[in-house]
C-alpha cells in the first residue's frame, strides 16, 4: 500500500480541483494500492468532499480525511502565534499542515509521500515509494539540480548567506518521500524548527521548506530530479512531458493549448469530477467579465479623453515601440524615464498641462503613488500604459490561469 | 431499428460536432429495452477522417450502427443539377446540406421504409421511439406546423414568407424541416415531386429556407402535424418562459433572426443542456479548451488594439452622440457624457441630415458616436466621412459578446 498526504486549505471552494487532479495523475499511472490522506480544514466543503471520494473510488483506491483543525487545535494555535501573518501570505497556512502529518496519520503507517497541490505525476509513483529511506527522515530533490541558474536562485537565501544550509543540500519540499518512524520522534525538533524561523519572516517566505531544510539538510536521502521537476525550468518549445514529477511552482498551468504541459495538466484535470458543465459556466463567466471590463475601461476612455490630447512617459528603449502601437501623433509629448530627474520632469509636464493631457505612463513598474502625492488623479490625469499592451499579442499573453483558477 | 438521418457539410471540420452532439442526445435517451438505432450520415467530401473516426467512436460506445453516404459521390448528377439549379445554396447559412435530406429516398437502402430526419442543432431530450412509433399510415411526412412552435417569430415570418404571403401554403401548416418522420414508401415514388419542388424553389429566389420551403410546397396540405414538443425552438421557449426547465422534448437550437441558439451561458438550463451532450462526445477534449481559449485571447487582443485605437482618434476631439430619445438617458449615463458634448436626437428621417450638418461643422474636432444598433453608415460614407475617426459605431461598445461564436470554433 502506498500512502499519499495531501494538505489543503480551499477558501473559494475551487482550490479541491488542484489536488483532485494531482490525485488523479497519480491513480492514473500505477497499478499499485494507493490511499490518500487528505489533511484539510473547516474550508473543505462537502460537495468537494464527495469529489474526492467519487474520484478515488473510480480507480478502486482510498481516500482518508483528517480535519485538523479538530485534531491538531493546539498546533495550529501554536502555528498562528508564532507566524501572525501566515493565514495571509500566499502560501497559506495550509504549508505549515505537512508538519502535522508524523501526528495524524495512524500509527502503524512508516512512509507516506507529500506532495504539493500543484504537481502532476506524470510517472508510476512506485518509483519513488519504493526508494530506500533507511534511517533518514526523509527523501527530496535538491534545488541545485532543478534550478538551471542557481546563483540568482533566492529560496533559501537567507539560511545560505548565515551558513545554517549548503546551497547544493537545500531541497524543495513539494515531493517529501516522509520517513514516520523517524520523524515521529522528532516533534520537538521540529517545533524549534518552527521557532527558529517565526522570527526570520522578513527575509523568507518559503516558511516550511525553510524549517525542514534549517533541520534535516545534512540528513536526508537526495533524491533525482525527474521526482521534482520545476516547471518553469522545463524548456517548453523542445520538450515533451516524460516520466516525471512536474512541479507547476512559479508557472502556473495556462489555457494555451499549444504548451505540452499546460496541456498535460487539463489533460488530468478534464478526467476529474471537477470538470462539468458548470466548470466551463464558470470559465465563460470569467471571459464575459473580462470583456465586460474593457467595454468599460473604453467607454471610460472615450470619457476621460474628451477634449483632452496624450503625453507618454516611456523609456528610451521602448520609446519605437509605443509609438508604432499607440499611433503616437504629432504634438503629443514623449517624456523620457531616464533616471529618478525624470519623474520630476513628468510631474512638471503635468502641472503645466493644466488638465489639458492625459499621461499614459508605459513602464511596467512605477510609483503611482508619486502622482497621488501631488494631487494627481488616476483615470483622469494618468493612466498606467503598460496595462494596454498586456494580451495585445502573443508576446505580451494575459495570464488565463485567473481563469482557471476559478474554473 | 430506428432509422435517423442526418445531413453533412463541414467546411471547417468544426461542425461535425453539433452532429455529433445531436446523436449523442439521441442514443442517451433511448430508454431500454435496448432500442436499436442506425444513423445515416449524409456527407460530402468535406467529412474528414478525424470526424468520421469520432462518429464511429461514439456510436460504438453506445453499441448503436452509423452508416456514411458520400453524396458527392452517390448523387453527383443530383448535386450537380442543384448546383446550377440553386447557386445561393453554397453560400446560404443554412449550407448545402439543408437540401441532402430531399436525397434521401434515392440515397437509403430499398428495404428501410422509414426514417426519422434531424437537424444538427437540435437535442433529442426525449426517447426517439415516442416519435418513431408514430402511425404514418399513407401520409409522406410528419412534422410540427411553425404556428404550433414559434409563437415568437413566425407570426413576423408568415407575414413576408412568399408561400404564405401568395396563398400557396396557409398560416398555419407551414411546418419547421428540422425533424421530419418520413414514410420512404411513399417518399420513393415521390421522386417527380421533389424534383419539381426543387425547380420551384430554382424560380423563386424569394425562398430563403431551402428544403423546407421546397418541402411545405409539397406537403403543406398532406403531411401529418406533430405535438410541438417534438420540435420545440429554443429561442420560443426563452421566449414564452424566462428560463426554461429542460424537458422531455426534441429541442431546437436554430440561430435565426438573430436569436442565440446555443450559447456558454450556463446559468440557462437549455445551453447547460446542449453542453451536457457535447461534453460527452469525442470532440470534446483539452483542444476544445484551447480552441475555446484561443477565440477569446483573439476577442481580448481585438479589444485591447481598439482602445489604443481609440485612444489615438480621441486625442485632441471632444465626443458627440447621435441617440434615439428613448435612449437619452442610458447612453448619457453608460458613457457618462458631459455638459460640452453634444447629444443630437434620433428622431425621423431629417435627424440624418442634422448629423451630417454637425459633422460637417465640427470640422473633424468631434467624434460622432452613432448608438443605434441599425443605422445606414453608408450616408455618412458617401459624405466623405471616415469610419473610425468621424464617427463610431456607439451600439458596439455596449454589446456582449456572442459565445455561440466561440462554440462554433471550439
Amino acid at each position: 500500500m502506498i500512502h499519499i498526504c495531501l494538505c489543503m486549505i480551499d477558501l473559494t471552494g475551487h482550490y479541491s480541483k488542484f489536488l483532485g487532479t494531482t490525485m488523479l495523475s497519480v491513480f492514473e499511472n500505477t497499478n499499485s494500492e494507493v490511499t490518500v490522506h487528505i489533511l484539510h480544514d473547516s474550508t473543505l466543503t462537502q460537495d468537494n468532499r464527495d469529489k474526492f471520494i467519487y474520484l478515488t473510488g473510480r480507480y478502486g483506491q482510498a481516500v482518508k480525511f483528517y480535519n485538523v483543525e479538530e485534531l491538531c487545535a493546539d498546533r495550529i494555535a501554536e502555528i498562528n502565534f508564532l507566524f501572525p501573518r501566515a493565514s495571509e501570505t500566499r502560501y497559506t497556512i495550509a504549508m505549515f499542515y505537512r508538519f502535522f502529518i508524523p501526528q495524524v496519520l495512524s500509527a502503524d503507517i512508516d512512509k507516506c509521500i507529500y506532495l504539493d497541490a500543484d504537481i502532476i505525476a506524470n510517472l508510476n509513483i512506485n518509483e519513488l515509494w519504493k526508494v530506500n529511506l533507511a534511517d533518514k527522515p526523509l527523501a527530496a530533490v535538491p534545488e541545485i539540480l532543478i534550478e538551471v541558474n542557481p546563483s540568482l536562485a533566492t529560496a533559501g537565501k537567507y539560511l545560505v548567506q548565515n551558513k545554517l544550509v549548503d546551497y547544493e543540500d537545500y531541497f524543495n519540499s513539494g515531493v517529501l518521500l516522509m520517513n514516520l518512524k523517524v520523524l515521529r520522534d522528532k516533534e520537538e525538533e521540529i517545533r524549534n524548527g518552527l521557532n527558529f524561523i517565526s522570527d526570520k519572516t522578513q527575509y523568507t517566505s518559503l516558511l516550511d521548506q525553510d524549517v525542514l531544510n534549517y533541520l534535516f539538510s545534512k540528513n536526508y536521502v537526495k533524491l533525482p530530479k525527474e521526482f521534482d521537476i520545476f516547471m518553469y525550468q522545463v524548456v517548453k518549445e523542445t520538450t515533451q512531458p516524460r516520466a516525471a514529477i512536474y512541479h507547476y511552482i512559479m508557472n502556473n498551468p495556462q489555457l494555451n493549448m499549444n504548451d505540452p504541459f499546460n496541456r498535460l495538466w487539463m489533460k488530468y484535470f478534464m478526467k476529474t469530477p471537477w470538470f462539468d458543465e458548470d466548470a466551463i459556466g464558470r470559465l465563460y463567466e470569467g471571459f464575459a467579465k473580462m470583456h465586460g471590463g474593457l467595454k468599460t475601461s473604453m467607454i471610460s476612455l472615450s470619457a476621460m479623453m474628451s477634449g483632452k490630447t496624450r503625453a507618454f512617459f516611456v523609456t528610451p528603449q521602448d520609446v519605437e515601440m509605443i509609438k508604432k502601437v499607440f499611433s503616437v501623433q504629432k504634438g503629443e509629448d514623449i517624456i523620457l524615464a531616464e533616471n529618478q530627474d525624470s519623474i520630476k520632469k513628468l510631474i512638471k509636464a503635468m502641472k503645466r498641462s493644466q488638465g489639458k493631457k492625459v499621461f499614459f505612463i508605459a513602464l511596467s513598474i512605477f510609483p503611482f503613488n508619486v502622482l497621488l502625492n501631488e494631487g494627481f488623479v488616476f483615470g483622469k490625469d494618468f493612466l498606467n500604459g503598460a496595462e494596454f499592451l498586456s494580451g495585445l499579442n502573443d508576446s505580451m499573453p494575459f495570464d488565463s490561469y485567473a481563469l482557471i483558477k476559478d474554473m | 431499428m430506428i432509422h435517423v438521418c442526418f445531413g453533412l457539410y463541414d467546411k471547417t471540420g468544426r461542425y461535425s460536432k453539433f452532429t455529433g452532439t445531436t446523436m449523442c442526445s439521441l442514443f442517451e435517451n433511448a430508454t431500454p429495452p435496448p432500442t436499436s438505432i442506425t444513423v445515416h450520415i449524409l456527407h460530402d467530401n468535406t467529412l474528414t477522417q478525424d470526424n468520421r473516426d469520432k462518429f464511429i467512436y461514439l456510436t460504438g460506445r453506445y453499441g448503436q450502427a452509423v452508416k456514411f453516404y458520400n453524396v458527392d459521390e452517390l448523387c453527383a448528377d443530383r448535386i450537380a443539377e442543384i448546383n446550377i439549379l440553386i447557386p445561393s445554396a453554397k453560400t446560404s447559412q443554412l449550407s448545402i446540406a439543408a437540401l441532402y435530406r430531399l436525397l434521401i429516398p434515392q440515397i437509403i437502402s430499398a428495404d428501410i421504409e422509414k426514417v426519422i430526419y434531424l437537424d444538427s442543432d437540435i437535442i433529442v431530450n426525449l426517447d426517439i421511439t415516442e416519435l418513431w412509433q408514430i402511425e404514418l399510415n399513407d401520409k409522406s411526412i410528419a412534422a410540427v406546423a411553425e404556428a404550433e412552435n414559434d409563437p415568437l417569430d413566425y407570426p413576423r415570418n408568415a407575414k413576408v414568407n412568399y408561400l404564405v404571403k401568395n396563398n400557396l401554403v396557409s398560416y398555419n401548416d407551414y411546418f419547421n424541416s428540422g425533424v421530419l418522420l418520413i414514410n420512404l414508401n411513399s417518399w420513393r415514388n415521390e421522386e417527380e415531386l421533389i424534383s419539381d419542388g426543387i425547380k420551384y424553389l430554382s424560380e423563386h429566389p424569394q425562398l430563403i429556407y431551402l428544403d423546407q420551403e421546397v418541402l411545405n410546397y409539397i406537403y403543406s396540405k398532406s403531411y401529418l402535424k406533430l405535438p410541438a414538443k417534438f420540435n420545440a425552438l429554443v429561442r420560443s421557449e426563452r421566449f414564452v418562459e424566462k428560463t426554461p426547465q429542460a424537458r422531455k422534448k426534441i429541442y431546437h437550437y436554430n440561430n435565426s433572426n438573430g436569436g442565440q441558439g446555443i450559447a456558454l451561458n450556463l446559468s440557462d438550463n437549455l445551453n447547460r443542456l446542449w453542453i451536457k451532450y457535447f461534453m460527452k462526445t469525442p470532440w470534446f477534449d483539452e483542444d476544445s479548451i484551447g480552441r475555446l481559449y484561443e477565440g477569446v485571447e483573439q476577442m481580448h487582443g481585438g479589444l485591447k488594439s481598439s482602445m489604443l485605437n481609440l485612444s489615438a482618434m480621441m486625442s485632441g476631439k471632444t465626443r458627440a452622440f447621435f441617440v434615439t430619445p428613448q435612449d437619452v438617458d442610458m447612453i448619457k449615463k453608460a458613457f457618462s457624457v458631459q455638459t460640452n458634448e453634444d447629444i443630437i436626437l434620433a428622431e425621423n428621417q431629417e435627424s440624418i441630415k442634422k448629423l451630417i450638418k454637425a459633422m460637417k461643422r465640427s470640422q473633424g474636432k468631434k467624434i460622432f458616436f452613432i448608438t443605434m444598433l441599425i443605422f445606414p453608415y453608408n450616408v455618412l460614407i458617401n459624405e466623405g466621412f471616415v469610419f473610425g475617426k468621424d464617427f463610431l459605431n456607439g451600439a458596439e461598445f455596449l454589446l456582449g459578446f456572442n459565445s455561440y461564436l466561440l462554440i462554433k470554433d471550439m
